[in-house]
């Protein structure tokens, strides 16, 4: 091997032909305040593909893990709809009343702001305006490559003295016509400071010149006293519940399925609707399992009605999040009394390839096929590829050379945005599994894809890539497998 | 280098890492350090491959914030460089896929040619073709190099990165060096 050494000076000069920036300073001591602080909720950022909002809003069931840091016991904790659970520490400082000001039919509300002890979270909502989630030039809030992390369409905060403070993260959120952000500002506030003026350049999302711009909202903070609990009380679960856990099936003997099991945590009633935090205990789980989400979430109240619950969904696969609480929201009231919480189904998620230690190696889960030099349209390959995940068995049957046309339905908003040619796995697995999987074509340039189940089996996963269909040796990688545990489980409460 | 002067990368001994990785599951404070002493050969990896300031904060922030949440669950042996750069590609083929953009290496380009103006010595030209031919590696290959050459990895920390081991890496790398260097010749 010693004749294939590189010389030092051409390593240098690979080095020299890949240098980049380092991070910037502004943004590295922000995230370390943030990490060291102990993370807060992290908001989804402020910028994100239209496609992606698209998809979070159509999911019929969607989910908020709770930051493991703020389950501890002993703390006091309160409710704010939309921010969550509130602890109420020393010197935590609150809004004094929501404030609004209109201008040419719109209007913005500040609707909360908790001040604590080292960063400040703010809540406006936006009556009136019309959003435009396209990302060019004319558009609030758009990024330029060259930008930076902030724009015009980054709320500040003003102090008395002129100092302004502007905002470490984002998150946003929309309902009904309504539209609110979340700007979150890493500062140890004064304590004689009790007067902020909230500063907006443009609206997000919104055409520059079509609403009115430069908005400036003077707004007063009031100090909670400790152990006052902002916003709704939270009722702490700690009587024993009955907690069903999923009853035997045939998959459990055909399968290692993962025994899975519920526990109510928090309650909390508010004048809407019931809000829960529920937690999801794995037995024995397979090393590869990284994560369990639920496919639905209901609750029965004490006169029988069924009411769909429903939080915000926060997608992060990596996490190792296995038995991490989540948040929900009843659709409505329930009425008063016991109430049973029923999760329908739920679906492990396993990544042999990401855990740690990994339980697979890239080349266990990889495949190949020859494409040829010209493949075609509907042209189709025998594989029967097997493979075994956490003691489930599927098949890669076939694929097939497919077009955008083939799998565009109208969540693609953007349309096919140039991934146009690719391949349709067909991947079979006994029906009782609800078996699902992603699959990659080792090419840089494919990446748009489409999964579609055909009840009871197979499963059609498609990934789609530029330039053509990718021709020759052809290597393709599984990255995640799922199963749908199809028992439901369910817990009562009892006030 | 450019755009960073406050908050450096602080050196750390091979010995003092697997203390600070137990002190950091309960210590935040311990967790900056470790913070202190990876993020900028994680954001160097992460630019270089996703292109902009903005996504690789993006992701660099997400990794970070998913090791902070996952670090009582790894057990240390030796190989915490390789988890967390793990975590990083695994972020940064999720922002990937879910912005459906490609990004070739124009933004290390814009730099060397900053650098270029204050009279490096390389030849512009040299480094141009040098990041050409990289750019028509397969992705496998251009990862490679950016774990090596951006990330500054050990062979080891590759090797556990990718399962494999460390002297097929380093014969990979040195394979793909000697294509580079005959193509260049």
């Amino acid at each position: 091997m010693s004749n294939l050494n590189p010389s030092p000076e051409f390593e240098e000069r690979v080095r020299k032909a890949m240098q980049t920036p380092e991070a910037n300073p502004d943004f590295a001591k922000r995230l370390r305040n943030e990490l060291v602080r102990g993370p807060v909720k992290i908001k989804t950022k402020y910028f994100r593909p239209a496609w992606a909002v698209a998809f979070v809003l159509a999911l019929a069931v969607i989910v908020v893990s709770v930051p493991g840091l703020a389950a501890a016991l002993g703390r006091v904790f309160g409710y704010v709809p939309d921010v969550g659970l509130v602890e109420t520490t020393s010197g935590l400082r609150m809004l004094a009343e929501p404030v609004s000001s209109t201008r040419d039919g719109v209007t913005i509300t500040i609707t909360n702001v908790l001040v604590h002890p080292d960063h400040i979270e703010l809540m406006y909502e936006v009556d009136g305006v019309e959003l435009d989630y396209n990302q060019t030039p004319d558009i609030c809030g758009t990024i330029h490559p060259d930008d930076n992390f902030w724009s015009d369409a980054d709320a500040d905060l003003r102090l008395p003295d002129g100092a302004m403070i502007r905002r470490d993260y984002a998150g946003e959120y929309q309902y009904a016509n309504r539209y609110a952000m979340q700007p979150v500002y890493a500062i140890q506030l004064p304590a004689n400071v009790d007067e902020l003026t909230f500063v907006l350049k443009c609206i997000p999302f919104t055409k520059l010149g079509d609403v009115p711009e430069n908005w400036e909202i003077p707004f007063k903070l009031v100090t909670v006293p400790v152990g006052e609990v902002v916003g709704y009380p939270v009722i702490e679960v700690t009587q024993p519940v009955a907690t069903e856990e999923v009853p035997a099936s045939p998959l459990a003997e055909a399968a290692p399925a993962p025994k899975v099991s519920l526990t109510l945590e928090r309650i909390v009633p508010t004048d809407s609707n019931t809000v829960f935090y529920l937690h999801f205990n794995v037995e024995n789980p397979d090393p590869s399992l990284i994560s369990i989400m639920p496919q639905g979430v209901y609750v029965i109240d004490s006169q029988g009605r069924l009411n769909q619950a429903i939080g915000s969904f926060v997608w992060q696969p990596f996490e190792h999040r296995v038995g991490s609480s989540f948040e929900f929201a009843t659709q409505f009231k329930p009425a008063p009394g016991s109430f049973t919480v029923v999760v329908d189904q739920v679906i492990a998620y396993y990544m042999p390839l990401y855990t740690d230690p990994p339980q697979m190696t890239v080349e266990e889960l990889t495949f190949a096929f020859d494409a040829g030099d010209n493949p075609q349209r509907g042209q189709k390959w025998d594989l029967y590829k097997t493979f075994t995940v956490a003691g489930f068995d599927f098949e890669v049957s076939t694929v097939q050379a497919v077009t955008f046309a083939d799998i565009e339905t109208p969540n693609f908003i953007d349309g096919s945005q140039g991934y146009d040619y690719g391949y349709q796995f067909t991947v079979e697995a006994d029906p009782a599994l609800g078996l699902s999987v992603e699959i990659d074509i080792q090419r840089d340039n494919c990446w748009l894809y489409d999964v579609k189940k055909i009840e009871p089996a197979p499963v059609l996963y498609t990934q789609l890539c530029r330039d053509g269909y990718p021709t020759g040796e052809v290597l393709v990688t599984i990255r995640e497998m799922s199963i749908t545990l199809k028992d439901d489980l369910q817990v009562e409460w009892k006030p | 280098m450019l755009g960073y002067e406050a908050v450096k990368t602080r050196p750390m001994s091979q010995d003092e890492l697997p203390e600070l990785i137990v002190a950091a599951k309960s210590d935040p404070a311990a967790f900056g350090r470790l913070y202190d002493h990876y993020l900028q050969p994680v954001y160097r990896y992460l630019y270089s491959r996703l292109g902009d300031s903005h996504s690789a904060e993006d992701v660099t922030s997400q990794t970070f914030i998913t090791a902070y949440e996952a670090l009582p669950k790894y057990r240390e042996q030796g190989q915490f460089t390789a988890w967390l750069f793990r975590i990083a590609r695994s972020k940064m083929y999720d922002h990937l896929r879910r912005n459906r953009r490609e990004v070739g290496l124009e933004a290390a380009g814009e730099l060397l040619e900053r650098e270029d103006a204050l009279g490096v010595l390389i030849r512009a030209e040299e480094l141009s073709k040098v990041r050409f031919l990289i750019q028509q590696l397969n992705e496998e290959e251009q990862d490679l190099i950016r774990l090596r050459y951006v990330a500054d990895l050990t062979f080891v920390e590759i090797a556990d990165l990718l399962g494999k081991r460390e002297d097929a890496i380093k014969k990979t790398l040195y394979r793909l060096l000697a294509r580079l260097k005959s193509q260049m010749e």
